[in-house]
Parts: structure tokens; C-alpha cells; sequence
């Protein structure tokens, strides 16, 4: 069976069922999933029918427009794509497919209208999966798109070949070229060379049988679309699900985190960094409603949150500029520029550091304007 | 939505090889992971039964019965969460040659 391990932390918790746990995720699944696939079918599919360079004039002679990067590059050219990037893809992949696939050659008139609607069908579902809001038609639609995204899509069959199969595909045709090889020995030279012409065609023919054979769309992105159209019935719009958010708050939350902290027992630190801007970001908050409903508060309190709220967040680039050395900085006064901080209070904090912790004779003068 | 660290998860090193010991190693990994997840949840237990006050948005307190709703991952550590196979569904029992049909359960 699929089950690996066995028991999950899920059996334990009431009212929570395991199944429910998960979330259709737009960015896995879609983007990085099946666009991905996608992007190789199509490419092999226009490399068999010899369009590759009509597609990609198309793709880089892409007009800018509100919303949509102009994609740089030829579309070859691009080796890692980006949740951004397949996002682009998606809204302009069709427009650029159907003008590379403009005059069909009389046998390709078939195959490239299933491609072209395969591909439809795949963009229009990831379009209304992104809607913020359902009504019973619109899951119909995507259901609907759903199959028909299903009905054509072994039109790519060929063309996502495995390199399993490929190798298999690889085995057999040399097992066939050895039996041929040995049967040749056998019969006349002349005769030996007509039959070689003959067998190249043979050839082919079993091993695109095996290729259809052995192909297949069983990987678990392509099922997951399926519990989509469900899984908004249930539990509501998709994007408030989406992973991205998740991705961004590791960006803020453990990076920052890990930069701030002093990489000693750094886990620790991190986690209780993010929590404790929180709680005083959450209690400045309530300061401030507190303050603009006129309710009483003590002065000290009112004098600190006027000035958090004027210098609403720490100046990040500050941070940023002291990693490392700096050439141009010469005495304290560019440094104090370069920061953004006034002379003024560097001198202080300068006076208030040596009257703490430096030894009488060392003292700086308490009056910043002497120094 | 807010996001909120709660806990960070122990990442072991990738195990290349299938040896005995290298098995084991993995399942002590799913254990242990299972064990830290475990110890996240210990808060959750009791509380949809007995509820639990919390501060609300307009300022007065209010019993709740928090229940845990939605796990957001991907594919890979769903698959970790819910000790599965890779090629197994998080939501259904479907088998591993039908996931590309677009048959529903």
C-alpha cells in the first residue's frame, strides 16, 4: 500500500482529520508542476512538428503589456523558472502557441488543435483556480476543464517520455538490430543490403508502439488537480492556501531572523526574535487605538508612541551598510552621513557609552557641542 | 492571513544509499520528526474539548475550541507530515497507475 510509516501526529488530535489536512497548493502544483511538464511537451511537440523557430520569434517578439513581463530570453534559454516567471507564462503561453501553430499543414491540422486546446483547457483551469470567490457554475467550469484537459492531453503522451522507457526503448530496438544482424549473416550480400533499407522502417514501428505503451501521466501532480474543484466546495477559494505566503514569511521571519540573531543556539533566537517584534508591533497597536479613542494614558507612554509612530520602522538600510569595510569613510562625521544619522547623536550615545563603561581618565567631555 | 514561526524542524542530511543502516537511519528521522510534531500538537490535545479563552478583536474574552483546519505545504512535506510515499495522494487512496486518469473518488 502507499502507507509508509504508519501512525501520524494527526491520530492523536480531535476533530481533525488527517485527509483534510491538505491544501491544493497553486504554486507546486500548477506552476512549478504541471506548467513545468508542460513547457517539455510543448517543446518536444514543436520540435516533431517543426515549428520550434516560428515559436520562439513569437515568444521574444512579445509586446510589453500591464501585468506581464516581457520575457527576456528565448524560451530555450531559460534552465530555472521562477514562481513569477511561470505565472507570466501561463497568461501569454497560449497567445504565442496559437501563433506558432498558425497554418497547419494538411496531416497537422488534427494534432495541433488537440495541443492547442489541451493547453487551453490546462490555463483556463489554473485562471479560475485563482478566482477569489465560487459560485456552483464556475466549479462546473473548472470540473469541465478539468476533463477536457484530461480527453486531450494524449496528444503529449509521446513526447513526456521517461528515461526509463527511453532506455527501454533503447534495449529493445538493439535487441531487434542484433536478431536482424544475425539473420543477415545468413543471406547474400545484395540481398542482405535491400533488407536494411526495409528494417530501418520496421524499426520504428515497435518501439513507438512501446513508447505509447509504456508512457503514461501517472505522476501525483497531475492527480492532485482533482481535488481542486472538491476541495473549494469544502473549504472555500484556493489562493488563501497558497504556499507563497508561506515562502514569503520564511524570507522575513527566519532570515531576518537568522541576521539578527548571533548564530549561537541561532534556533532559539530566531524564533523568539520575529515573536517579540510581533508582540510589540500588536501592542503598539493597542497604544494607538487607545490613544485615538481618547482614553486615558500615562504621559510617558503617550511621549513614547509619538515617537515610534513618527520613525515607523527601524531604518533597515542601516544595518546593511556597516557589513564590511567602506573606503569612504574618513572620520566620524562621514560615517555619521552615510548612515543617516545626525552628528548630534552620535556624539551622545559616544558620551553616554564612555561615562558608563570607560574608566575616569578616559572619559570624553560631557558636553557634546566640545566635541 | 498571518504567519506566525512557531517551531523550527530538524533537517537531517539526505541519505543517498539504501543500505540496512541507512534505513534505519530514515526511520529514526520520520520518528524523530514525528515526535517534534507531536510535541507542537501537545497545546492542541485538550483544548477542543475544553475550550480555551481567548482575547477577541473587540476587546472582550471569549471561549474558544480551536481546532486544527489545514496544513499548508508542499507536495514533499506532505508527504513527510503524513508519512507517505512519494507517489501517494495526501487526500485519497487512489493507486499509484491511476493518478494520471481524472477519475474522483
Amino acid at each position: 500500500m502507499n502507507l509508509g510509516i504508519g501512525q501520524t501526529i494527526f491520530h492523536g488530535l480531535d476533530r481533525v482529520s488527517a485527509s483534510d489536512q491538505y491544501k491544493p497548493d497553486i504554486l507546486h502544483t500548477i506552476y512549478l508542476g504541471l506548467f513545468k511538464h508542460m513547457i517539455d511537451w510543448i517543446e518536444a511537440f514543436l520540435k516533431k512538428h517543426g515549428r520550434l523557430q516560428a515559436f520562439d520569434e513569437v515568444w521574444k517578439a512579445f509586446p510589453p503589456y500591464p501585468g506581464c513581463l516581457v520575457p527576456k530570453k528565448a524560451y530555450r534559454e531559460l534552465t530555472q523558472w521562477q514562481g513569477k516567471e511561470m505565472r507570466n507564462l501561463g497568461r501569454c503561453i497560449l497567445g504565442v502557441l496559437a501563433m506558432a501553430l498558425r497554418q497547419p499543414g494538411g496531416a497537422q491540422a488534427i494534432p495541433f488543435k488537440r495541443a492547442l486546446r489541451c493547453v487551453r483547457a490546462l490555463v483556463h483551469f489554473n485562471m479560475m483556480a485563482q478566482y477569489r470567490s465560487h459560485i456552483a457554475d464556475t466549479i462546473a467550469y473548472m470540473e469541465e476543464y478539468l476533463d477536457q484537459f484530461h480527453r486531450m492531453n494524449d496528444i503529449f503522451l509521446e513526447l513526456g517520455v521517461t528515461k526509463r522507457t527511453q532506455a527501454k526503448v533503447d534495449k529493445q530496438r538493439k535487441e531487434i538490430q542484433r536478431q536482424r544482424a544475425l539473420m543477415r549473416e545468413r543471406v547474400a550480400t545484395s540481398q542482405g543490403r535491400r533488407m536494411r533499407h526495409d528494417d530501418r522502417d520496421e524499426e520504428d514501428e515497435p518501439c513507438m508502439d512501446m513508447i505509447h505503451g509504456e508512457s503514461h501521466f501517472n505522476f501525483i501532480k497531475m492527480h492532485l488537480l482533482s481535488h481542486f474543484c472538491e476541495h473549494i466546495r469544502q473549504f472555500g477559494n484556493i489562493p488563501m492556501y497558497s504556499t507563497e505566503i508561506g515562502e514569503l514569511a520564511h524570507k522575513t521571519q527566519i532570515r531576518e531572523g537568522w541576521r539578527q540573531s548571533n548564530k549561537n543556539d541561532a534556533a532559539r533566537q530566531i524564533l523568539h526574535s520575529y515573536g517579540r517584534q510581533h508582540a510589540i508591533r500588536m501592542r503598539l497597536l493597542n497604544l494607538q487605538s487607545l490613544k485615538d479613542r481618547a482614553t486615558d494614558l500615562f504621559p510617558d507612554v503617550l511621549k513614547h508612541l509619538d515617537r515610534t509612530t513618527s520613525t515607523v520602522s527601524p531604518p533597515v538600510i542601516c544595518r546593511r551598510i556597516l557589513k564590511g569595510r567602506r573606503g569612504d569613510v574618513s572620520n566620524i562625521v562621514d560615517f555619521g552621513r552615510i548612515l543617516g544619522v545626525s552628528l548630534e547623536i552620535i556624539y551622545r550615545e559616544l558620551i553616554r557609552y564612555s561615562r558608563h563603561n570607560l574608566p575616569i581618565d578616559d572619559r570624553l567631555p560631557e558636553d557634546h557641542a566640545t566635541l | 492571513m498571518a504567519v506566525l514561526l512557531l517551531a523550527l524542524l530538524p533537517v537531517p542530511p539526505k541519505l543517498s544509499k539504501c543500505s540496512k543502516a541507512d534505513r534505519r537511519q530514515r526511520k529514526i528521522n520520520a520518528d524523530t520528526l514525528q515526535d517534534v510534531f507531536e510535541l507542537i500538537f501537545a497545546p492542541l490535545q485538550d483544548v477542543p474539548h475544553v475550550g480555551i479563552p481567548i482575547d477577541c478583536a473587540d476587546g472582550k474574552v471569549r471561549l474558544c475550541f480551536p481546532i486544527l483546519s489545514g496544513w499548508i505545504a508542499d507536495h514533499m512535506e506532505n508527504m513527510a507530515l503524513h508519512g507517505l510515499k512519494t507517489n501517494a495522494c495526501p487526500k485519497c487512496e487512489v493507486p499509484t497507475n491511476e493518478l494520471g486518469t481524472n477519475a474522483r473518488s
